[in-house]
């Protein structure tokens, strides 16, 4: 919601510099156009992300580095792996506006848990098995379909044991 | 060995942004645990055999030049945290600039794999037995969403003077920003880049492998540089006496100026570089690569003592006369 109406959602954020220090303000775009009349010292930024309505409270907080939705979203910034997370009320349109509905399909670090990298090799697998399947390599595809239901047991397995 | 198209493209450019688990990112992270990350990677950079520089007063003239020469950068030199540069031949890496680590490295020509192996060996070096922030759906966790995925940046400087100046690399750009590319001017400069350089990079990162990216980019560039060469060559055929004055005095002029602003060296490198790929003039790619970055404003400004322009313009004709002697 606007911070000075209070009645119209927040579609800007305005930066205001008053004997050198920075306050923000989200204002709606007619309380922003008001402000822009009466205030010299201002900086008109457009919101990085606009407001949900329903966020009337402005609090949200990460647990894990303290960054606030209100930095989030003059940033555009993640300030640390938990706030995409906490914040996935901001993050994800702007995520799929950017790239697309989509998930990670590229490469994984050494050090992600077993069960990443387990689904990723079994992704993978799945894929080769169906190629070899097209391209008729059944010894091929045998090896590599043992290879998957080992691999698919071992992850209902810990879907049972969670 | 593939071609890499040595006529058109200038370099190729591959950076790959991780985060350590287990701590905020550098605009959250505080002074204290910023040096603990430097204190962290930089015996292993030791080990790796690349150079180590610390950064905690800011020599901000220095960081200026290093930032054209895309070894910094422009929030690397805003920074007022303990940070770390590491460089070695061909590869440098930015600690605590916007994510903890930046791993960049350039080969000559369109060779976006050979890049992309050296990132990854480098990546394995200094991070191999760490714990990397990763998530399963937005892969590796990057400050900016624009970033997330593959956290993989691949960029291929091309040569693109007749391109430019035919106005069709507007249309060009419109084409390539469907399939994901962004094709800008050198430096991050608009559409009209100077000297007739562009930089072709891919925007997404995320729902794409590494594979697809550095193929998506290398094709795009293939076909930039398919088009450049025709009309190239179609200039060539109309208008052979003119084509052969300008990149001779082009080759003049900065073999024999005495003050050089920098405009004008871009602008004389950009013929002399079509010159010789036309074989109207005999040149190097390598050396004419290096004083594309050697000219650059704030790279001759932190080489000179005395700060006029005219002093500067003298130093850059030093630069580039002694360089094509």
């Amino acid at each position: 919601m606007c911070d000075k109406c209070g009645k119209r959602p927040a579609t800007t954020i305005i930066r205001k510099n008053i004997n050198g220090k920075y306050s923000e303000y989200a204002l709606c775009s007619e309380c922003a156009a008001e402000e822009q009349i009466f205030s010299d010292f201002r900086e008109l930024v457009p919101a990085f992300f606009s407001l949900p309505e329903w966020e009337s409270s402005r609090e949200t907080v990460c647990p894990f580095c303290g960054a606030t939705a209100r930095e989030v979203r003059r940033t555009g910034r993640a300030g640390c792996a938990e706030c995409y997370k906490t914040f996935d009320y901001l993050f994800d349109p702007y995520i799929a506006r950017i790239h697309g509905d989509v998930n990670h399909a590229g490469t994984i670090p050494v050090s992600a848990s077993e069960e990443i990298t387990r689904r990723k090799k079994i992704r993978e697998l799945r894929e080769k098995l169906k190629e070899a399947v097209e391209k008729e390599e059944y010894e091929n595809a045998a090896t590599m379909r043992d290879e998957l239901r080992s691999l698919e047991k071992l992850e209902n397995g810990t879907k049972e044991d969670a | 060995m593939t071609e890499t198209y040595r006529d058109i493209a200038v370099e190729s450019r591959v950076r790959l942004s991780r985060n350590l688990g287990n701590y905020p990112f550098p605009a959250r992270l505080g002074a204290k645990r910023a040096e603990e990350i430097v204190e962290k990677l930089k015996s292993k950079a030791e080990n790796a055999g690349l150079a180590v520089r610390v950064f905690r007063d800011q020599d901000k003239d220095e960081l200026r030049a290093l930032a054209e020469e895309e070894i910094g950068s422009a929030d690397f030199t805003a920074s007022k945290l303990p940070r770390a540069l590491f460089t070695g031949e061909n590869v440098s890496v930015m600690v605590n600039e916007n994510d903890h680590v930046r791993i960049q490295t350039v080969s000559a020509g369109l060779s976006l794999e050979e890049s992309y192996e050296k990132a990854k060996e480098m990546d394995e070096k200094l991070l191999g037995d760490e714990t990397i922030a990763f998530d399963e759906r937005l892969g590796y966790v990057t400050s900016s969403p624009t970033g997330l995925g593959t956290a993989l940046r691949a960029s291929v400087t091309l040569h693109l003077p007749a391109l430019g100046e035919s106005g069709r690399i507007d249309r060009v750009m419109l084409d390539a920003d469907r399939l994901g590319v962004t094709i800008r001017g050198f430096l991050g400069e608009g559409s009209s880049a100077v000297g007739g350089l562009y930089t072709v990079t891919n925007r997404t990162t995320l729902g794409v492998s590494e594979e697809e990216i550095l193929k998506r980019i290398g094709e795009v560039a293939e076909k930039l540089i398919e088009k450049e060469r025709e009309l190239r060559a179609k200039g060539l055929a109309q208008n052979e006496i003119r084509l052969t004055d300008r990149v001779r005095r082009a080759a003049a002029i900065l073999k024999n100026a005495y003050v050089i602003g920098y405009n004008e060296a871009m602008l004389l490198l950009s013929d002399y570089r079509m010159g010789v790929s036309l074989g109207l003039v005999e040149g190097d790619y390598a050396k004419m690569n290096d004083l594309i970055r050697a000219v650059q404003p704030a790279v001759v400004w932190n080489g000179c003592e005395d700060k006029s322009e005219l002093a500067r313009d003298r130093r850059r004709a030093e630069i580039v006369t002694a360089a094509l002697a």
